[in-house]
């Protein structure tokens, strides 16, 4: 009898400070593999916080962080051989060309030069991202750039990834292009744990959507799940009524005329 | 100090006015700038830590140089060449600052969106940074130079001093004006898209002349000289510099009976250079706001690539042999690959680490070709332990660039590196190793290697075959101890935590070197010893690439 894969992702009472403040508030939460989850959330909830604790970066977190079965803590390396990551600034060597930053993620992967070059090729033609053989990444737009980041995360196969913005800086037409490539990865068995601030592509693709607000799960489930709690039609309206954004309340007029 | 230069500004409301410059807006926006200053950690182009603490200690150490300027007045006969002397010193001081860390004050883009929509006039516009950057200039002038017109008042009565005074305001105005001057005629004849290139190397030739120019008193040959008979001014060395121009008004004026029709002429460059450069300056100046503009546009994602030749990649003719014979596939090679492309191209490493690596060859060519340069003593004639010295004094070839490929203005760039799995860094330190060695060591290395042995002759080489070892080993040394990740330190946090391995390093080195003079008294000595440290490097190396990434 074969065993179940691990979940892809296990949280249990995990907990952050940053210099004694608290930003994360014991998260419970299991993710099975193959699915693309949505983590949504206002600013400062601690999104980003999440994804670095899961992606290896940041050990120094209370409670218990395993990630496809392998505790992150006791081997944040044998997580990030398993896992792709991308982060939410898209900091970049910018001297580097493309295929210079590909070598370098590539190889700190293990992976061969020939394979390396193969990939990359082929997810910069499906991100339909062209430039010159030496063209540098300074002379990229923010799009370009961001189509390099994702290129370089994907390069080694990774079996979860965790994406923090991936939109940021896409045209319509890339949205459209990166959510197809998404769906053809969870297709293949991959998870996609990512968050964004456009509401409608997360609504759109994702087949769960978990929502934090100030370093508590508020929401956990599909879009229907959450919506029959609140009942709002749109996933834009239902952060708002859980995050007690402005559409519960009456938005104040500014009054133009005070001084004159 | 902040409040009296905004103050001053205020007073000098009709000169700004005079200039086309409006005076209100100038004193608001340098009040601005002096703000963002106090409270930014980019100061001045530099990455500091901004307490006070560090700006008392930069003060104190500017007033003690204060304090041996007045030393070295009192020590030179001719007063004139001795002002002329220490205006030079300050001249290239603050000039080699301004060109260094003030170009980013000056070409502030952010000034575009902030202060070009508003309502104000091009000269107001292009007076602000200048006056900002002046500011800074003024203290550091200030400093040093106040100690010894405070002397003066006791040494050569208050005429003296006052006229001190006057020579020091001009000769601020003058470094100020034509060194930003000199910035503002880049802008205006090079292309947007190729001027922060162009700039940016302008900064390491210029940091480098800097360099080397602090180093040309040691190829005149003032063996003949007691200090205090030195006399400049008045001669044709005193149409040198600026510097030495006002000592000429000095003479003129307070020596006025010795003086000699050259000290007149460098009198008369003193007044016309000074009120030139304003002339320069504000020359230049014009349609700095569009000027400004067009660069945004031109350093901006969207801008058209320039009608130029493709851009070169890295020159695969050095590079592939080293990469391919010195380096194995995987991150080695990347390590590799990655350090030499950052150091061929960012141009912040550029600045930092050129002028030092150019000091070394500076230093073969000086010690060995002095004497020979000058047809006076055999180049043999020198000293056995002055070879010693720049034969390891090469490590600095090494050690400086592998400082500095740990820091970065991108360093958070470096999550690349966090976020991938690297189960061993020696790898990625070995490449980074070999980037360095490639870049720096290699080409230096073989021209001052065969300069030695051409300058000594043939019996050099046993000493330079073991002083190889000795610097490869105290790289690998430095390398297997100080594990930080290529390009992925800020900065400010750079600035001593890398001290120990670096003591350490060049302590082994001078060690090294005692013990590699006293081995000269062995027969067969430093050979025999050679074959052995070549044997502890073979085996540090081997430690440094037996990383393996699983």
């Amino acid at each position: 009898m074969v065993n179940p894969p691990p979940p892809a992702i296990e949280l249990s009472d995990l907990r952050k400070s940053y210099y004694q403040k608290p930003v994360l508030f014991g998260l419970d939460l299991t993710v099975a593999p193959g699915q693309i989850v949505g983590y949504i959330g206002p600013n400062g909830a601690g999104k980003t916080t999440t994804l670095r604790i899961l992606g290896g970066l940041d050990r120094k977190f209370d409670g218990e962080a395993r990630v496809l079965g392998i505790d992150v803590k006791a081997d944040p390396l044998a997580v990030k051989r398993r896992i792709g990551y991308l982060p939410e600034s898209a900091d970049l060597y910018e001297v580097l060309t493309p295929a210079e930053f590909y070598h370098l993620v590539g190889s700190l992967h293990g992976m061969t030069e020939s394979r390396i070059t193969d990939r990359a090729g082929r997810f910069e033609d499906f991100l339909e991202l062209s430039y010159g053989k030496t063209q540098r990444i300074d002379t990229f737009s923010k799009g370009m750039r961001q189509k390099v980041l994702l290129t370089s995360v994907l390069l080694h196969d990774p079996d979860l990834i965790f994406l923090d913005e991936p939109l940021n800086g896409l045209d319509a037409n890339s949205v459209i292009r990166v959510e197809d490539l998404l769906r053809q990865l969870t297709e293949r068995g991959k998870t996609i744990f990512y968050s964004s601030h456009i509401m409608d592509v997360v609504e759109r693709i994702s087949d769960r959507i978990i929502l934090l607000n100030n370093g508590r799960i508020a929401a956990n489930g599909t879009f229907e799940e959450i919506n029959r709690q609140a009942h709002r039609g749109n996933l834009e309206d239902l952060f708002a009524s859980l995050t007690g954004g402005g559409l519960q309340r009456e938005t104040p007029r500014f009054n133009f005329s005070e001084d004159e | 100090m902040n409040r009296c230069f905004v103050w001053l500004t205020g007073v000098l409301a009709p000169l700004w006015r005079r200039l086309g410059a409006d005076p209100h807006a100038l004193q608001l926006i340098f009040d601005a700038k002096l703000k963002i200053g106090e409270r930014t950690t980019q100061f001045m182009g530099q990455q500091q830590k901004r307490d006070k603490n560090y700006t008392w200690v930069m003060y104190l150490f500017l007033g003690a140089f204060g304090l041996l300027v007045i030393l070295g007045y009192y020590l030179l006969d001719d007063k004139a060449t001795a002002i002329g002397l220490i205006f030079s010193f300050v001249f290239i001081y603050l000039g080699f600052m301004l060109v260094t860390e003030m170009s980013e004050n000056m070409f502030d883009l952010r000034d575009l969106t902030i202060l070009l929509s508003r309502p104000i006039s091009d000269t107001t516009f292009s007076l602000s940074p200048a006056l900002h950057i002046a500011c800074f200039a003024a203290k550091g002038a200030m400093l040093l130079l106040t100690p010894l017109g405070i002397a003066l008042v006791l040494l050569a009565g208050p005429l003296a001093a006052l006229l001190y005074a006057v020579l020091a305001v001009m000769l601020v105005i003058m470094t100020i004006l034509l060194t930003l001057g000199l910035y503002l005629t880049l802008l205006k004849r090079v292309a947007a898209a190729r001027f922060q290139q162009l700039l940016a190397y302008f900064q390491i030739i210029i940091s480098c002349v800097f360099f080397i120019a602090y180093q040309l008193p040691n190829f005149l040959n003032l063996s003949g000289y007691s200090p205090g008979q030195l006399s400049l001014v008045g001669t044709w060395w005193g149409f040198a510099g600026p510097g030495l121009w006002l000592g000429g008004i000095w003479d003129v004026i307070l020596e006025g009976g010795s003086s000699t029709v050259l000290s007149l002429l460098q009198s008369g460059l003193g007044v016309t250079g000074t009120i030139l450069s304003v002339v320069y300056y504000l020359r230049q100046s014009e349609g700095y706001g569009e000027r400004l503009l067009e660069l945004q546009i031109g350093g901006s994602q969207g801008a058209p690539e320039p009608e130029t030749r493709p851009q070169r990649v890295r020159s695969d003719w050095i590079v592939n042999p080293i990469e391919r014979y010195l380096t194995r596939p995987g991150v080695e090679r990347a390590g590799f690959r990655f350090t030499w492309a950052i150091m061929a191209r960012d141009m912040r490493f550029k600045q930092q680490v050129y002028p030092g690596v150019v000091i070394i060859p500076l230093l073969v060519i000086i010690y060995v070709f002095r004497e020979w340069l000058m047809d006076e003593e055999a180049v043999r004639g020198m000293g056995f332990h002055l070879i010693l010295i720049i034969l390891y004094f090469f490590l600095a070839l090494l050690i400086t660039p592998l400082v500095t490929t740990r820091t970065s203005t991108e360093h958070q760039a470096g999550w690349v590196l966090r976020s991938n799995p690297l189960a061993d860094r020696r790898p990625l330190l070995y490449g980074q190793l070999i980037a360095v060695a490639g870049q720096f060591y290699l080409p230096v290395g073989c021209i001052g290697y065969l300069c030695l042995l051409i300058g000594y002759g043939p019996e050099l080489l046993d000493d330079i075959v073991l002083s190889i070892a000795v610097v490869l080993l105290g790289a690998a040394v430095f390398q297997l101890n100080d594990s930080t990740l290529a390009f992925s330190r800020e900065k400010k946090q750079g600035g001593y935590s890398g001290l120990g391995s670096i003591l350490l390093v060049y302590l082994l080195a001078s060690f090294a070197g005692l013990a590699h003079w006293a081995l000269t008294y062995l027969p067969y000595g430093v050979t025999a010893v050679a074959v052995v440290a070549w044997g502890i490097c073979w085996l540090t190396f081997r430690e440094l690439r037996s990383g393996v990434v699983k």
